[in-house]
């Protein structure tokens, strides 16, 4: 691979060595005694004031590396390679020298805001342990404070009194500012971001996003940005390494990935995408899932789940080929196929809006004033939504919107504090009739988030769903799960697995079959896919739109992402602090938003 | 170009991270067994446990009595070899209905919640304040109640611990989607709790139960020490201690013998349960 060093941001032509460099990285687990590769010879090279991103599905060992380059391995994982800190082999430092490095020449900014700082010390306090003064002394509390204040500044925090704040008394994303703050306060040379914005919302994430981005040009820091999102590693990056099953895959700067892929991998990813700006008629999505370490294919790793794939894929490992210039692929065919590829890539842009359906039909759930409060926090603030029969609803907000507590009182698992909510005409109360109980239970269900917990571990797939099975009739049970499973695209033997044996795009289907056991005409989706990789997400929310044309049934979507809700909603309510602050038909909500934070919404979606 | 640096992983044990050794774990695993085939096979002994020979009262150990005799020349073996009996099936009662009943009503509370849940918080709160044991000595002893009472006694103030411990296993996960989806779908509580909370909690009870069968074999033991509970001349380990001590220089086998059982015995089943615990929390992680 080449060392292009490509400068943007930087006026200055000297050349320099690259920040980081990153020759043949090899991480090894042992299992049973053998060693299973988790990453396999890794090449990259980032020069001072650049950015670059490692993107990869869950799987490919991204995060492995990026630990791996601070050497910060958890135990029993060890490394081989080369890495180079401005220009100084690191290679058999000791963990003493090691220690030294980290936070002057390389530092990292971790995924989750809530759990980077210590609770029990004021972000001040956390702030001050790394200052020094130029003779390596602590710094005199005046001194001390006045730094830290300084540092805050220089991540955007210009009021002196969040150095005072407790972790916990500040937003995710200024948690996020805080811990950037303390990663750069030693200028490091390189600044390694593992997925940094992927639990923030999403205005709150294009804030770091362009924080990060300036630091490149205020401190000449090197950015490593560790992302599963393509639109968040195109929108900072300058160049992108896409890793798939330990290996890098592509790498080429940002607009050519984005515009002339050479990999099937990395065509696939772009096409999976959904996007925000049309409802296209399929999202491409692809076959399968990345395999784990240690039942990865000997030869091309991505060839079982290509369409472009031939034999001579599947006989011996294949080079990272030199493609174009500063281009490289891990592809035999890219000559063949790259026409292709590129088409695939561009179909995503060119598909034709198929515009959403209008359902004018009875309404199946009504809220009137449905208001929840805990205690003093108010979690909905009087919603009044509608959601008719066969009709697809979106119910769009960040984080603390209230949209998962509105969701939660539309199956009853919450009770409004005020106001009504009515399913299939039935008033929701603490005391129903048997007969009002059921036909809520018939009329709506729910499929929920984290596919981690969404199913009870230790009980299999099959017992699961004939505990749903059982509640509308006693009969054939095992046929009726079966049929249930081939309806959302499961063999029927998937019955007898537990719930760890399976993927989490395997999982959620799981859910979603036991949310259709008893036939509701409608299902909630809290979240679905959010915690999805792309290519599974694709698969999912196909699914659900096959489902709907299939067996009429309507969903409420409470979802985060506004490219989910253009492809599957309808209709669309957009909450912001329990309050339904804009409603209408999708299209028109998000092509015409009226709504200022609708706007800021949409403004901050990172796109590609 | 490929230099090697190896990162020494952290030492770990052969057999995981904060287990005990094999050797431990066998060791607990025989003695448990050899306690289980006495309690089985009380056919074992050499003689009949509660022959009286006064002529051969207070001997040391030898060939016709390896553990000696008794002041009334009881065969010192045999009576222990009986004696396994109450040592085991006490406590193991005691265990089994100290567990099923708190995770019953530790369940409902956690899984209830609201009034329920502090109803019967508070009758923990008062049972935890009195000292199960004091009221065993008291109430067996003013009574003269015998050995199902101080049973019973025991289950009921050794509820508290074990009743907390469940319920905040049901608090912990009644909050998880898969409990909220079975009450989506309609699933009733009671099969909520039986058929989707009570397989999650495997590892905790055979942990509670070797745990309350440990504090349940020192505390039935102690009371028959004090002569309480179990009738007089009854061959039970406590008792054989308490009766045995004044001719502890004749034969201090007699009192002897039975204390190590006792702490052997007490200490194998703490191995054991602790060995089932991390297997069965291995298992659970894998998934």
């Amino acid at each position: 691979m080449t060392t292009a060093i490509t400068m943007t941001t930087t006026t200055t032509t000297t050349i320099a060595p690259p920040a980081l460099e990153v020759r043949g990285l090899t991480v090894t687990a042992q299992r049973d005694g053998h060693p299973v590769p988790i990453t396999e010879d890794l090449d990259l090279t980032v020069a001072p004031g650049e950015a670059v991103a490692i993107v990869g599905e869950s799987g490919s060992g991204k995060s492995v590396t990026a630990k791996a380059l601070m050497r910060l391995l958890p135990m029993g994982l060890t490394v081989d390679g080369a890495v180079h800190l401005g220009g100084r082999d690191t290679t058999g430092f000791t963990e003493r020298r090691m220690r030294r490095l980290r936070g002057t020449e390389i530092s990292m900014v971790m995924q989750d805001p809530f759990t980077m700082l210590n609770p029990m010390e004021t972000c001040g306090a956390q702030l001050a342990v790394t200052l020094t003064g130029p003779d390596g002394r602590r710094l005199s509390g005046a001194r001390r404070r006045e730094e830290v204040v300084r540092r805050l500044a220089e991540v955007g925090i210009t009021d002196p009194a969040v150095a005072d704040k407790y972790p916990f008394e500040l937003s995710g994303g200024m948690r996020q500012r805080v811990g950037i703050a303390a990663a750069i306060s030693r200028n490091p040379r390189v600044i390694i971001a593992d997925e940094p914005t992927t639990a923030l919302d999403v205005t709150t994430q294009k804030e770091i996003l362009d924080l990060l981005n300036s630091l490149r040009t205020t401190h000449r820091i090197a950015v490593v940005l560790i992302t599963h999102d393509l639109g968040v590693a195109f929108s900072l990056c300058d160049r992108v390494y896409v890793m798939y099953a330990g290996q890098i895959v592509e790498t080429a700067d940002a607009s050519t990935l984005m515009d002339q892929p050479k990999h099937p991998y990395t065509a696939s990813l772009l096409a999976a995408d959904p996007p925000i700006d049309r409802r296209v008629e399929k999202l491409a999505s692809i076959p399968g899932s990345v395999p784990p370490p240690g039942r990865r294919p000997a030869a091309c790793r991505f060839a079982p789940r290509c369409e472009w794939a031939v034999d001579a894929c599947r006989e011996r490992p294949i080079e990272l080929l030199q493609v174009g210039e500063d281009h490289a692929a891990r592809c035999i065919r890219f000559a063949e196929i790259g026409d292709g590829l590129q088409a695939l890539a561009m179909a995503r842009r060119d598909q034709p809006h198929t515009g959403s359906l209008a359902v004018p039909a009875a309404p199946v759930i009504t809220t009137r004033d449905a208001r929840r409060v805990y205690g003093e926090k108010v979690a909905v603030a009087g919603a009044t939504i509608e959601v008719r029969r066969g009709e697809s609803v979106g119910i769009v907000g960040e984080s603390g919107s209230g949209k998962t507590t509105l969701a939660r009182m539309l199956v009853g698992l919450t009770l409004p504090s005020s106001g009504s909510v009515q399913v299939g005409g039935v008033e929701l109360s603490s005391r129903l009739s048997r007969a009002d109980r059921d036909r809520v239970r018939s009329t709506v269900q729910m499929a929920f988030q984290d596919p981690s917990s969404t199913l009870n571990p230790s009980r299999s797939v099959g017992s699961t769903l004939r505990e749903a099975l059982r509640l509308v009739s006693l009969e054939k049970l095992d046929e009726r799960t079966a049929e249930l499973l081939e309806l959302v695209g499961l063999p029927p033997d998937y019955a007898k697995r537990m719930p760890a044996q399976l993927s989490g795009g395997e999982r959620q289907r799981v859910a979603i079959a036991r949310g259709l056991a008893r036939d509701p005409d409608v299902l909630v989706c809290d979240e679905v896919v959010s915690a999805l990789d792309v290519s599974v997400q694709a698969h999912i929310l196909n699914l659900l739109r096959d489902l709907q044309t299939k067996l009429g049934i309507g969903y409420v979507f409470i979802t985060h992402d506004l490219a989910v809700v253009r492809q599957i909603t309808d209709r669309v309510y957009v909450m912001r602090r329990g309050e339904i602050v804009e409603s209408g038909p999708t299209d028109q909500v998000l092509d015409e938003p009226r709504d200022d934070y609708t706007r800021s919404l949409l403004a901050s979606v990172p796109s590609h | 170009m490929t230099a090697t640096s190896v990162i020494p992983a952290v030492r770990r044990t052969r057999w995981g991270v904060g287990s005990l050794p094999p050797v431990t774990v066998t060791i607990a695993l025989v003695i448990l067994a050899g306690v289980i085939v006495m309690v089985l096979f009380p056919g074992i002994a050499p003689l009949d446990p509660d022959r009286i020979d006064a002529a051969a009262a207070l001997q040391g150990p030898s060939a016709a009595h390896w553990l000696g005799t008794d002041e009334l020349g009881r065969d010192v073996l045999s009576r222990v070899i009986a004696g396994a009996r109450t040592a085991f099936l006490a406590p193991l009662g005691l265990a089994t209905g100290i567990v099923a009943l708190s995770l019953t009503i530790g369940l409902i509370a956690g899984y209830a919640g609201g009034w329920v849940d502090t109803f019967i918080g508070r009758i923990v709160d008062v049972l935890y304040a009195v000292p199960a044991l004091l009221v065993a000595i008291v109430v067996v002893g003013v009574t003269g109640g015998g050995f199902v009472m101080a049973i019973v006694i025991l289950t009921i103030f050794g509820l508290p611990s074990s009743t907390r411990l469940f319920r905040a296993a049901a608090m912990e996960r009644v909050r998880l989607p898969y409990i909220e989806a079975a009450r989506t779908v309609g699933t009733s509580p009671v099969r909520i709790l039986f058929t989707q909370m009570l397989p999650t909690l495997r590892p905790l009870i055979v942990a509670t139960l070797f745990l309350q069968f440990t504090y349940g074999l020192i505390e039935v033991s102690t009371l028959s020490f004090l002569g309480l509970g179990v009738p007089p001349g009854a061959s039970d380990w406590g008792r054989m201690m308490f009766e045995n001590r004044a001719s502890i220089s004749a034969n201090a086998w007699a009192t002897i013998a039975p204390g190590v059982l006792l702490v052997l015995l007490a200490v194998s089943t703490n191995v054991v349960g602790d060995w089932l615990y991390n297997r069965y929390e291995a298992k659970e992680r894998q998934r």
